[in-house]
């Protein structure tokens, strides 16, 4: 394979792999926040 | 030196977007806050060390490939501090990140302690009986070995990536991640495109002429087949043989002997291992070449002319000093030591009387058999030489640096004492 391929190959695996970082890292704030439904708030509506 | 002290400036400048950016975001004590800083900043620092190991060229010419490995051997002692410090003073409530951090440390620990001994010359250059042990032990721990276990460093890198996504405190703040994941994604990807992709760009050639020079010692002439190299005096190449049954293709550095371009020879002491093999080295094998390397001319140039060279070669390492002697030997100064184990290991007697008769008095040779010691000193150098020549050291690691201690005792400045050695 001619080193111009390789580097073409290199450059979309690493764009690839930053765009799936991006995506967890997304992911990963959506998952940790705090919900507006979080146990606490369902006890001060129920009391 | 101004050259040095940019590039030194790197530690510093490498990890602090990063710090600052965390700094930023983060709303920790400012204690917590700080030992999480000593973590990002070990981090960086294993990544810097990482680019530094692939060797860019452009670097090389600015600093010398003596100063990038000494800055990449730093960086992992500093990174090991900087580590202990952090995981030491700082908690995590996941228990994966906890073990990952604590498997990265005592990883990057165990790697650093191989490196040192077998790889850095720290320790090893000092000590005949340590440097006794090491070749005792490089019979089983090879240097490919050892080549291999120093690559465990990507393993543990990614097992602190992994460690700093994992902690809630560090992972909740996006602009810092994004961050974090570039440096990451762009220093590996640089140290994939130098092992995989810049290899095909380097010169090729083929090995014409493999003959003995003397019991442990040996020239290759490599013709490029058309190609030129744009090697100046006194630089080396790194070599990888493709296709031979006799030696690895892992790289080795050698120095250039001549001042030819479109064929380099090398002259190579047998020593190691690897260099031991080249006897079977077949004609017509192929070599890749990665450089040139090496800063022996640019400091040359950069000399008062009028000033004298004194060049100091032992056994094989003569060979980069005589081709920056066959570019020089006309127009400047030049006093040439060579120390050899042998009578018949003088080689290259023939050129330098050649060189000598050319050079109008200019050059003065003086070979000794066994080691240049203090009293031949004061008696061969002259007090010019002693107090305006430039030297230049080339030879086994522990001789540079006993050669080197013998030129500050007779008052040569360290300013003026240049050598290559490319261990630290």
């Amino acid at each position: 394979m001619n080193p111009k391929r390789k580097t073409i190959i290199l450059v979309t695996v690493a764009v690839l792999t930053m765009a799936a970082l991006i995506y967890v890292n997304l992911q990963n704030i959506r998952d940790t926040r705090p919900s507006a439904h979080t146990p606490s708030a369902k006890m001060e509506h129920g009391s | 030196m101004i050259h040095k002290l940019l590039f030194w400036s790197l530690t510093v400048l490498f990890p602090l977007p990063l710090v600052l950016t965390y700094d930023a975001l983060a709303t920790e004590p400012d204690q917590l806050k700080f030992y999480i800083f000593l973590g990002l900043i070990a981090y960086a620092w294993w990544l810097l060390a990482i680019a530094l190991s692939t060797r860019p060229r452009w670097l090389d010419r600015f600093v010398g490939l003596p100063a990038i490995y000494g800055l990449h051997g730093m960086l992992g002692v500093l990174a090991i501090i900087s580590a202990y410090l952090h995981s030491n003073n700082s908690y995590s409530p996941s228990r994966l990140a906890r073990y990952l951090g604590d498997w990265g440390f005592y990883g990057s620990l165990t790697v650093l302690c191989y490196a040192v001994f077998f790889m850095s010359g720290w320790i090893v250059d000092r000590s005949r009986l340590l440097q006794k042990t090491k070749n005792l032990l490089e019979t089983v721990f090879r240097h490919q070995v050892s080549v291999w276990i120093h690559r465990l460093n990507l393993v543990i890198v990614a097992m602190i990536w992994l460690h700093a996504h994992l902690l809630l405190r560090v992972n909740q703040h996006f602009p810092f991640m994004l961050l974090l994941d570039l440096y990451s994604v762009s220093v590996l990807s640089f140290y994939a495109w130098k092992k995989w992709v810049a290899p095909d760009t380097y010169l090729m050639g083929t090995v014409t002429r493999n003959e003995p020079l003397g019991e442990s010692t040996r020239r290759l002439t490599v013709d490029l087949g058309g190609s030129t190299a744009s090697s100046q005096p006194g630089d080396f190449f790194f070599l990888s043989f493709q296709d031979s049954s006799a030696v690895g293709r892992e790289w080795h550095p050698f120095s250039v002997t001549d001042n030819s371009r479109q064929a380099l020879s090398f002259t190579i002491r047998q020593h190691g291992d690897f260099t031991g093999r080249l006897d079977d080295l077949e004609l017509g094998s192929h070599v890749r070449l990665e450089g040139p390397f090496g800063r022996f001319e640019s400091t040359i140039q950069g000399r008062d002319r009028e000033a004298p060279l004194v060049f100091v070669g032992m056994g094989a390492g003569v060979a980069p000093l005589l081709s920056l002697t066959a570019a020089h030997h006309t127009t400047r100064r030049i006093h040439l030591l060579w120390a050899v184990r042998r009578p018949e290991d003088a080689y290259y007697g023939n050129v330098l009387e050649e060189y000598q008769a050319a050079s109008g008095g200019r050059l003065k040779v003086t070979t000794k058999v066994g080691r240049f010691r203090r009293t031949d000193l004061d008696q061969i150098l002259t007090a010019e030489e002693i107090a305006k020549g430039g030297f230049f050291i080339v030879g086994p690691n522990p001789a540079v640096l006993a050669n080197q201690r013998l030129l500050w005792r007779i008052g040569v400045s360290p300013r003026r004492i240049h050598q290559e050695r490319l261990t630290m």
